[in-house]
This record gives C-alpha cells, structure tokens and sequence, in this order.
C-alpha cells in the first residue's frame, strides 16, 4: 500500500518559511499485510479499557496534523485504551511491546487518568528484520485534576522503516504529564507532541533523545500551550547527528491570555558528529499573556576539539569519547523508563550503533 | 634504570609559529624533573606534544616513550602506554560525570573494565586522601569546579589510573597553602621507583617535600639550563635574569645525554 501524508508537523504560527522548517511530507509504502508480534503486560484491576467514546467532549490539538492522526485512528488497527481509577496509583507500568515483520501499524491509543489517580504507559515499537515496515500512532492523554501521566515512547525501528507519532495531552488543575520519547532507528522518524495546559498550575514534561545516523530524517515538533494560571513546562530534546542524518527541531511554547504565572523553558542539546548531518531549530515562544516566564537554550555544536584533547589524554579513543558523550545523553532520559532490562537494551543498541558507525 | 621518555630534537610549532626549537629532554624510571621557565616560554608547548595533542605540531625531531617512537601517535594510545598530564587547564565537559568518566578512562587505560563496587572504594578513598568531598564523584566533569577544585580532580586522576610517567602543568596554581601540601602529598604517594615524574612549576612549595633530581630552564625554545634542586631556590630568589652567565655550565641529564 502507498501512504502519503501531508503538511506533517507545521509549526502554529507560519513565520519560518524560509528555515524550510514548515511542515513536511512522508511518502512511502509497505506490504499490504501487517505483520507484528505484540507483548502486552496485563491490565492491574484498577486499570479498565476505555475507547474513544469517552473523549467525546474533550478537545484535543494534534501536532503532527489533523489529516495524518486522522488517517491513523480511521485507520487503526492496534492501540492501548486505558483508564485509571479515581484516586487510584498504579505502580505498574502498562507495557505494550511491539515487534514489526512487514505492513502498516497503526495503533490508537488513549490514556485516561481520573483525578488524582497515577499511570504510566509504555510503548514500544522494534523491528524484526530489515523489511521496511510504517508505523503510525496517536496517542491521546487526558489527566484530570491532580492526575499524573508518564508516557515513555521507544522507537528502535529498522534503517528502512517509516515511524510517525503524534501525542496529545490534556491537562487538568494540578495535574502533571510526563512525555519520554526515544527515537534510535528508522528511515524517518515524524514525531508531535502538543501538552495542552489547561487546569491551573498543571506541569507537563516532553524529555526527548533521538540517535541519527545513516540519512535518518528525523522532524520534530512540540508545543506547550499555556492556558491555566501557573502552568509550567518543559520541552527538552537532546541527541547526536552523525553521517548525513537531516533533524528538525520545533519547539514551541504558546502563552495563552489569562496564563498568569505560567513559566516554560525549552533545552536543545545537539551533537553534531558530521559535517554533511543537517540540524535545523525553530524555537518559538509566543506571549499573549505578559506575566509569563518563557525561556529557550541550546548548544548545538561540534564535539569541542580541545574537550576531545582532554577526553582522550586519559586513554579514551576518539570513538569511545564520543559514546561517552551520547550515552551520557541516553541517561538523562533512561531515569524516566522502567525496567532495568530495557535499560539495558537501549544501551546496548546505541553502543553498537555508534560502534558500527565508527568503523565504516 | 629504563629509560621513559626521550626527547630528541625536537622542533615544535603551532600554525606558522616555531615555539619550541631542537629540544633535548631523557627522563629515566625513579626520577623526578622539574620545568621552569618564564611564562610564554613553552613550558605548556613541550607538555602538549608528550601528551599529543593535535593542535600542536611536531616539525622535526621524535619522542620516545619506552624506546618506542611515539611522535605520531594519538593521545589516547600515549594514555594507554602510561602517560598522563595533568592540565594547566582542565577542560569542562558537561554530561558526562566524574566517576562515569573515570572509570571508563580506568578501563580503556588497563583493558579491563574495573568492578563497579571496587573502583567506587578506590574513588572514594583517594578523594578522601585529597579532601574532596565524595558528592564531586557524581558532578559533571570539572563543570563549574573551582580553579583549585580543577586541579585536584587532576591529581585525583593521576592516582586512580597511576601512570607510568606523569607530566603535571601548574598542578598547584590556584591551590591554596592547605590545598598544596594535601596535592604535594598526593604527589609524593604516587610516585615509587617504577615511575617518574615532570612537573612544571613556578613555585618551590609543590616541590619541597619531594626529592628532586633534575631542574630544567626553559629558554630561547629550548633547554637552556639543567641543574640539581638547589636551582630551584636559586630562581625562585633571584629571579630567572640571575643565571644569566651560568646558562653555559649544563649539567645533569641534558649533559648524560649528550655524553652518551
Ligand atoms: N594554540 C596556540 N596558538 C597560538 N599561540 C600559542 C598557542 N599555544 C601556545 N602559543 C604561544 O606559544 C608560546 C608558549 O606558550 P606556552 O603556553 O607553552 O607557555 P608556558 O611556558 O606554558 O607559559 P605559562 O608559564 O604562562 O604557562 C606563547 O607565546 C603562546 O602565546
Ligand atoms: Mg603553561
């Protein structure tokens, strides 16, 4: 089958024309039959399915784009529908697991936390071989007062696979969501993330580390809108460019009037191991609100050639000061994922991954 | 007595610009050198080229470490065959943690992975030794350290990997009294008869405690003079426009090297 998904991940407001950061286009095919294994950890009692029905009322914002997250839940054919129980906290994390051979998945997913209760929801998504494979997801988040969400979203796809995600949040009073995302593999990783800061002093997280080697695409686009008093949030993306790999970032906080208070800070930490790597940004922090804190930092540059220096005087090679330096990266967002095993997992791939870059 | 390190020769430069010229330095196993010389002369230059750091060139000559030509050779193979500088200025490097990055160092440096309990102690019991607090273990690699801080996570590196020859660059700069006689301490628990060491150094306080065997005076992009401990008195009291007319008398390794 033939996918073709537009205008993917545009930025709110269209000023950027020029960087080439607007929104992009994927075009690709797969097998018409979907293959997959899927390991699901079981549902703790206090943990019910739910379904799109009861979203009915809530208004959710889509950042990678109305058409590819809509083609995603029509189309659906795999997904995560949980519920937590009022005042109920869930220590176990849902896991579901899953493992592609061929075809398009396309997984729908919604974590709904009633008030005061606590989830988290992992979901990861591997490849068994090196067939091309799609996988699409939406993943929609409702956290009601005082309610808390992690969500930790791995991505190990194969060099030829097409990733898309999308994943939107709502946030209630005090209510905080807590956004992992890991992106390591892929042809093309096209991943949204719009936290929607709606109760007062509601706080949302986006923590991200991607990994790009090859010709890798990867686009990013994440946007906390600020709309209850005393909001916070915090978008952070940190990962290493080698070989021709082409990344976007776009980071956008949005202050909505009436947000008195709120405070939103935006980190980008870059590695750029090439020179052919591409590494575009577009912060953006928009202010209709004036008592509001919106802050942006980034360091985006070559591995310093003296702190290389000084790195190998102590008996560490080019390759290992390197690994170094991106799997101290890795360890920043590994604190959010359960799970000693995938931890471990995770370091182990990317080892190899740079290792093997370092000896073409 | 082995030979460490030879230098023969050597002409050293950076861009366009020749800053070291034809120098000559043997440091043998059990010896302990001191470098002097007045700022900007090559001191840190000389250091750089050991140690290889690519921003430095070498134009002519070749060091030996060991007997082996190591001229051409990176800074890391030169760590691994067990040489060490401790900087005039350490780098910062954000991300990456004290210990995660001395216990990797540890491994690449013996090619073995050391034991993650084991080498916490070791850690643990040389930063006592230094009195730096332990919470410094888990601090981003020298990131905000104090100048003097800096400079004992230095020497905290030159004990846990234990070199074979190692090069400290101004380790007491910065120090205050207290801090250089706990670092000098350090200095002289490290040294034993297998290894040897070089510092450069413009005070006589790092060095008083150790028992010195060569002085060298840099000058004119090269070894201008070499002499005994007592030298170090001589310059540090009189100034290095003192030695003036004694520059001609050389003596001491430079002098065996070129009877040899
Ligand atoms: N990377 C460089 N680029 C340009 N000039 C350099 C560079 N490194 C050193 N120099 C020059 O070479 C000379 C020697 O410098 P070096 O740092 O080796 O001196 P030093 O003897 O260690 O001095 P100090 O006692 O002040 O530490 C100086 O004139 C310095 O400006
Ligand atoms: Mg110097």
């Amino acid at each position: 089958m033939e996918i073709k998904l537009k205008e993917l991940n545009a930025l709110p407001v269209r000023t950027w024309h020029r960087l080439g950061v607007n929104g992009n286009t994927v075009e690709t095919s797969a097998d018409d039959t979907l293959s997959y294994s899927v390991t699901r950890s079981a549902l703790p009692d206090i943990v019910t399915e739910t379904n799109a029905e009861e979203l009915r009322c809530a208004e959710f914002r889509t950042a990678v784009g109305e058409e590819a997250t809509e083609y995603i839940r029509r189309e659906s054919n795999a997904g995560v529908r949980v519920r937590a129980r009022r005042g109920y906290e869930v220590e176990k994390p849902v896991t579901a697991r899953y493992s592609l051979r061929s075809g398009a998945l396309l997984d729908d997913n919604i974590i709904f936390a009633e008030a005061g209760s606590s989830l988290t929801v992992v979901l990861i998504f591997d490849a068994f071989n090196g067939k091309p494979c799609f996988h699409g997801g939406s993943t929609r988040i409702i956290a009601e007062n005082c309610a808390t969400v992690n969500l930790i979203q791995i991505q190990t796809l194969n060099n030829a696979s097409t990733h898309i995600s999308d994943v939107s949040a709502i946030i209630g009073n005090g209510a905080s969501v807590n956004v992992t995302q890991i992106e390591l593999g892929g042809a093309s990783a096209t991943v949204g993330c719009h936290l929607k800061l709606e109760g007062n002093t509601a706080s949302a997280r986006a923590d991200t580390f991607y990994f790009g080697n090859g010709d890798r695409r990867l686009d990013f686009n994440y946007i906390a809108r600020h709309l209850g008093d005393g909001t916070t949030s915090s978008l952070t993306a940190s990962g290493a460019l080698f070989d021709r790999c082409d990344k976007t970032y776009r980071g956008t906080l949005d202050f909505i009037r009436g947000a008195a208070g709120s405070k939103g800070a935006e980190i980008e930490n870059t590695l750029l191991f090439s020179p052919d790597a591409r590494n575009r940004s577009a912060p953006l922090i928009l202010c209709e609100e004036e008592d509001v804190e919106g802050s942006h930092a980034a360091s985006i540059g070559k591995i310093d050639a003296n702190k290389l220096y000084y790195m190998q005087s102590r008996g560490l090679s080019e390759v290992e000061a390197k690994r170094l330096l991106v799997t101290a990266q890795l360890e920043t967002v590994l604190k959010n994922v359960p799970g000693e095993e995938e931890r471990e997992r995770l370091r182990d791939y990317l080892s190899g991954r740079i290792k093997a870059n370092a000896l073409r | 007595m082995s030979t460490l390190l030879e230098i023969r020769d050597l002409t050293v430069g950076v861009g366009e610009k020749i800053i070291l010229r034809g120098l000559d330095l043997t440091i043998n196993a059990g010896e302990t050198h001191v470098l002097m010389g007045q700022n900007g002369t090559g001191k840190s230059t000389l250091a750089s080229a050991i140690m290889g750091n690519p921003a430095y060139t070498v134009r002519s000559g070749s060091i030996l470490f060991e007997g082996e030509d190591i001229t051409n050779e990176t800074a890391d193979k030169r760590a691994r065959r067990g040489l060490f500088l401790s900087f005039q200025n350490p780098e910062e490097v954000p991300g990456i943690t004290l210990e995660n990055f001395m216990r990797t160092a540890k491994s690449a440096v013996t090619g073995e992975k050391p034991r993650v309990m084991q080498f916490r102690k070791d850690m643990n019991a040389a930063m006592d030794k230094l009195n730096m607090p332990q919470g410094y273990a888990s601090r981003e690699l020298n990131v905000g350290f104090s100048g003097g801080e800096k400079k004992k996570a230095e020497i905290l590196q030159l004990l846990l990997l234990n070199p074979k020859l190692a090069i400290l660059d101004e380790a007491d700069s910065g120090l205050d009294v207290d801090a250089i006689r706990i670092v000098s301490d350090g200095v002289r628990r490290y040294r034993n008869e297998g290894n040897a060491l070089l510092i450069i150094t413009h005070n006589a306080k790092l060095v008083e405690e150790l028992t010195v065997d060569y002085v060298h005076v840099l000058d004119q992009k090269k070894i201008s003079l070499t002499g005994s401990a007592e030298l170090i008195t001589r310059i540090t009291e009189g100034g290095f426009a003192g030695l003036g007319d004694n520059k001609a008398d050389k003596g001491g390794a430079s002098a065996s090297r070129e009877a040899q």
